[in-house]
């Protein structure tokens, strides 16, 4: 197998802890001397490898060392520890602009920005006006870049950028800024690069354009790696755990003493345990799911229930009364609901258990509570559901 | 260079970047010299494009300014002020003037500049991966380029209309700018990652080279200076390099040692300037 394009061996970065200028002072003499400067990481023993042809998302909330790593990786930045091995021409869009002079117009940061990655100025001039095609700013190329919007700098650094054409192409967050159709010719430009073999980092907080993008998916937390693989379970486990936090901000949201008007589940026990988090699911394990509804007026509400895939595939579902089913009255205007369900037909992979409080006619979904959970296993077909075959050719099963 | 870097990071426990088996590596340390000077050049040309587009004389100002700086010299020194050398007639004041501004404006704007060229490229660190050092010596060599050029444009100008120069003396004034050059550089190199710890610098370090014009023999010549303190004269490194000028003009007697202090301040100061912003290199990115 060929040597990977980039390595990324045990990769961390610490900053000063503290940059007043009085702790500047400081620092300066500790550094003239040779003394170690108090520092706190933003990155901790990062590791990975991308091979030609391949791209990689990174994702993670603010803060989490995203940007920092890309800049390790463009070389703006040198490691604390750890190292990058790069077998590749670079070419770098980070933050907003890459490195634009804002008092220059946008033609002479064109030679700026290109000089930069080593181009000739008979280089420069001669293709200048593919850049300024794909940017498609019109007058403004010829005005100083202060005064661009910022999706006409994001305009002008991709072109450069698409002009450029580096064997490895690094983003940061660049598709957010720019308008629908310009985010779209990106994205078809990117689509095209990759299939002529170019090789792509995309830093996005779309877990959308990373899916669309990448194969691979690397989710950072707190300057750690917290996931490193398939972009779908990176992404999704990455949605689930925003779905986790922000069901953690909302507080509880099921309210066992609740009384009021509406029809509401009240308490839900998935394989006797009441926690809101995402199960684990070994294989051949079943979902053992009970749940109690609160009625405003005694009739004794509907129940039902679905499983989506995590990314809102609907794959399964069915209303308790269809099947014949009513609640067990216990007491308090109070109905319960209990069922197994066998998840085997699924295949390994994420899924979101869907349960609903009705109104007695079956009309409207009053309440809806989700409960994640993950099926363990490998498995090499494709899909999420197992559906049952044979071969019947001769030989198929020696 | 891997080795030397590791020495200097702040862990003694940590490895140094290296380089990937082929095409462009990471760290800037590897960078070609070629490219190196590549980006160097880049950023001398956007420097002066800076200076100069937007006028609308444009680069002629490049000519037209040393002209006009010698007419007010002239008008200022000579006729208002009338100032006078011992040894020299009047007129000829003016050319030992312009002998000793010249290498001074090289040098002092060099300085000047060169200390921020760090912080004012600040909006490149974190985006495009430049060596630290080039937009420094890039701001130190386009002074010496602008000032070179008015240098010699002043110099043809005195020759035209004013007393006659001893020309044979020309090449060992020109040679002398290499040791300006180098102090210079080595001066800015230092200043420059310095500043970027303590941004006070800036401020500073134009009364402190105003206070050094003033100790060097520039718009005085020595001799006048009373007492015992002409010989401290001497000490000042930059002392040698503008009596190196005068002897483009005859009849003027160089201070005794000041050549001394020039090649030893042209060694130590580039070294110890080269040592000091290598120590800080690592640092400097996480101060910009």
């Amino acid at each position: 197998m060929s040597a990977p394009l980039l390595r990324v061996e045990g990769l961390g970065k610490s900053w000063p802890i503290d940059a007043s200028p009085r702790a500047r002072a400081s620092a300066l003499l500790r550094a003239l001397v040779g003394r170690p400067i108090a520092r706190t990481p933003v990155l901790r023993d990062i590791g990975f490898e991308i091979r030609s042809g391949e791209s990689l998302g990174i994702i993670g909330e603010n803060g989490a060392g995203k940007s920092t790593l890309l800049k390790l990786i463009a070389g703006v930045l040198t490691p604390s520890e750890g190292r990058v091995q790069l077998n590749a021409t670079v070419g770098a869009l980070l933050e907003l602009g890459a490195g634009f002079e804002l008092e220059r117009t946008g033609r002479e940061n064109i030679g700026i920005a290109a000089g930069l990655m080593g181009w000739s100025r008979r280089e420069i001039e001669a293709r200048t006006p593919e850049i300024e095609a794909f940017a498609d700013i019109g007058r403004y190329l010829d005005e100083p870049v202060k005064h661009y919007s910022s999706g006409m700098v994001v305009r002008l650094g991709f072109a450069i950028i698409a002009t450029v054409r580096p064997q490895l192409l690094i983003t940061d967050e660049v598709l957010a800024v720019g308008d629908e159709s310009f985010q779209r010719k990106c994205i078809r430009w990117i689509e095209d690069y990759l299939e002529h073999g170019g090789t792509l980092l995309l830093v996005s907080h779309s877990t959308y354009h990373i899916q669309k993008l990448c194969k691979h998916a690397l989710w950072l937390r707190e300057g750690r790696v917290q996931a490193y693989g398939d972009v779908f379970d990176v992404t999704q486990d990455y949605l689930a755990y925003h779905e986790r936090k922000s069901a953690a901000e909302r507080g509880p949201e099921l309210d066992a003493s609740y009384a009021g008007n509406e029809y509401r589940l009240v308490r839900v026990a998935i394989n006797d345990s009441e926690d809101e988090g995402a199960r684990l699911l070994a294989e051949g394990a079943s979902l053992r799911v009970e749940a109690q509804l609160h009625s405003p007026d005694g009739r004794s509400p509907q129940f039902s229930f679905g499983v989506i895939r995590a990314d809102g595939t609907a794959l399964y579902g069915q209303v308790a009364e269809i099947e014949g089913v009513r609640g067990e009255p216990i007491g308090g205007n109070r109905s319960r609901y209990a069922l197994e369900i066998d998840p085997s037909a699924l295949l390994p992979g994420s899924y979101v258990l869907r349960l609903h409080a009705m109104d007695p006619e079956g009309l409207r979904v009053f309440d809806t509570v989700e409960r994640a959970f993950t099926l363990r296993g490998a498995s090499r077909e494709l899909g999420c559901v197992r559906l049952p075959h044979r071969w019947l050719h001769a030989g198929a099963h020696p | 260079m891997a080795a030397n870097r590791s020495r200097k990071t702040p862990r003694p426990t940590l490895k140094p970047p290296e380089r990937g088996d082929a095409g462009r590596a990471v760290s800037l340390t590897t960078l070609a010299l070629s490219e190196r000077l590549a980006l160097f050049r880049l950023f001398v040309r956007q420097d002066l494009r800076q200076r100069f587009s937007g006028n609308l004389l444009g680069i002629a100002w490049a000519v037209l300014a040393p002209l006009l700086q010698l007419a007010v010299f002239n008008l200022v020194f000579v006729h208002i002020l009338k100032a006078r050398v011992p040894g020299l007639e009047g007129s000829t004041y003016l050319v030992f003037l312009a002998l000793g501004f010249w290498p001074w404006f090289a040098f002092s704007e060099a300085v000047t500049r060169g200390c921020t060229a760090i912080t004012d490229h600040s909006g490149l660190a974190g985006k495009v991966a430049v060596p630290r050092a080039v937009p420094v010596l890039a701001a130190v060599g386009t002074a010496f380029l602008l000032h070179g050029l008015g240098y010699l444009l002043v110099l043809l100008a005195v020759a035209l209309l004013g007393p006659g120069l001893d020309w044979a003396q020309l090449g060992y004034a020109m040679l002398h700018w290499l040791p300006l050059l180098a102090m210079a550089g080595g001066l800015a190199l230092a200043l420059a990652a310095v500043q970027v710890f303590i941004r006070d610098l800036a401020q500073t370090i134009g009364l402190l080279i105003t206070l050094w014009f003033f100790l060097t023999p520039i718009i005085y010549a020595p001799e006048t200076v009373p007492g015992g303190l002409s010989q401290w004269l001497a000490l000042n490194p930059v002392t040698g390099i503008v009596d190196a000028q005068r002897t483009l003009l005859p009849g003027l007697a160089a201070l005794p040692g000041s050549a001394v202090a020039t090649w030893i301040g042209a060694v130590l100061i580039p070294l110890l300037g080269w040592l000091v912003f290598r120590r800080l290199r690592p640092h400097l990115e996480e101060f910009e």
